[in-house]
């Protein structure tokens, strides 16, 4: 992620471990950028986490997808995301939340390691309303090109 | 249309999903009389039960005329003690129930446990919601210790145990009815309530609790601020040794 005022996108490819987050306790995320408009880059993420319920209820795959805005100078970023939790079990249950972050970034020009804090509140929509409070942290590696 | 289009499948699923709260009912009530046989339980349009819970093949139920705590007969449980990491359950339950948030419960039961054996973590009532991920969370009606003193377990729910007051964590009495009574204020805050009463002593009296449970984080999804589950009997079983339990005269209803 460079300086991104008055500077053309480079589409670059970073993977990154969130612990909390949209994931629930943690998860693997690939984040690639997409598209620029003026000062704001955007990025999407699709993540990867899962956890056991029992032996009655199975396994839990959890996969946080989001689109992200970042916008700011290096080092230091607003990373703003909304999106989507997809859970499904391995007894075929599945269930959807939103999901919406504002955090900061930090990430140098030049380095490929990044950090990122995060409030990450879930909401439950389809049955019920529910908003929970959350939160991430993030260590990423940006692919440089 | 193009932006129709993308919500068609969100829109499916959500109806999909609302399709599964239920009105459900607030009354139950057997005192195990009339049966013949058990498969006599979850038959007819009038059956009380929907299903007998049994996780071990030796596990079982059965009428027995030989103590019923009113009637002619009450029913006998029997549960295989449970090994690690599998719970030996031996249970009535209803899938029926619609209990909702601001609803005060009211359940009453008689239990009769033969024996002197060790009644640590031996589950006798359960009360839970059927969600889209998560384990079946509610309050569960144990006995913790080898005397057996009796507690509420809210794991599932992702909430500490509450247990009563020390000198209310008196032995459950063996070889004998008791008379077990349960009153709770449905609420998803911390603003319900729960009551456990033993032969009309009452033993736990938690208040400002959250007594029906909400969804939490990922691990609790879908939770629709409804009981629509009961279970009755040996929910589970303890890992030390097998069980025989026997039960009459329950009811369950909403009071407010």
């Amino acid at each position: 992620m460079g300086e991104l005022i008055g500077q053309t996108m480079q589409k670059q490819t970073s993977l990154y471990l969130e612990l909390g987050g949209p994931g629930g306790l943690g998860s693997l995320n690939i984040e690639r950028t997409c598209s620029q408009r003026k000062s704001v880059q955007f990025a999407y993420r699709i993540g990867l986490s899962s956890f056991p319920i029992d032996r009655n209820n199975g396994i839990v795959v959890v996969i946080p997808v989001g689109i992200h805005g970042i916008a700011g100078q290096a080092p230091h970023f607003m990373d703003v995301s909304v999106g989507q939790v997809i859970s499904f079990t391995t007894k075929g249950k599945f269930h959807f939340l939103g999901t919406s972050a504002i955090g900061y970034r930090h990430q140098k020009t030049e380095k490929p390691v990044f950090f990122r804090l995060s409030y990450t509140p879930l909401i439950s929509y389809l049955l019920t309303y529910q908003y929970q409070h959350w939160a991430g942290l993030t260590i990423g590696y940006t692919f440089l090109k | 249309m193009k932006y129709i289009l993308p919500c068609l499948p969100l829109i499916f699923l959500t109806s999909c999903l609302t399709g599964l709260i239920q009105e459900g009912t607030t009354f139950l009530a057997e005192d195990f009389e009339g049966y013949s046989n058990t498969e006599d339980l979850f038959q007819g349009p009038s059956s009380k039960w929907g299903f007998f819970q049994q996780t071990e093949s030796d596990n079982y139920i059965e009428f027995d005329t030989t103590r019923p705590h009113s009637g002619e007969q009450c029913l006998k449980i029997f549960a295989k003690k449970g090994r690690e990491g599998f719970a030996s359950k031996s249970d009535l339950a209803n899938t029926d129930m619609g209990f909702r948030e601001g609803d005060i419960i009211h359940v009453s039961m008689w239990f009769y446990i033969e024996g002197t054996k060790d009644l640590t973590d031996i589950f006798l009532f359960d009360i839970e919601e059927n969600v889209q991920i998560g384990a079946g969370p509610g309050l569960r009606l144990a006995l913790e210790s080898p005397v057996g003193f009796l507690k509420i377990e809210r794991r599932k729910m992702l909430e500490s145990d509450i247990e009563p007051v020390e000198e209310n964590q008196i032995p459950f009495p063996r070889n004998q009815w008791v008379h077990l009574e349960i009153e709770i204020q449905l609420s998803r805050n911390k603003d319900g309530y729960i009551q456990v009463f033993q032969n009309d002593t009452l033993l736990i009296d938690a208040q400002q609790e959250r007594t029906l449970p909400r969804d939490r984080i990922v691990f609790i999804q879908g939770a629709k601020g409804i009981y629509d589950n009961v279970q009755v009997g040996i929910t589970a079983n303890s890992l030390q040794h097998d069980a025989t339990i026997y039960v009459d005269d329950i009811e369950i209803l909403q009071i407010n």
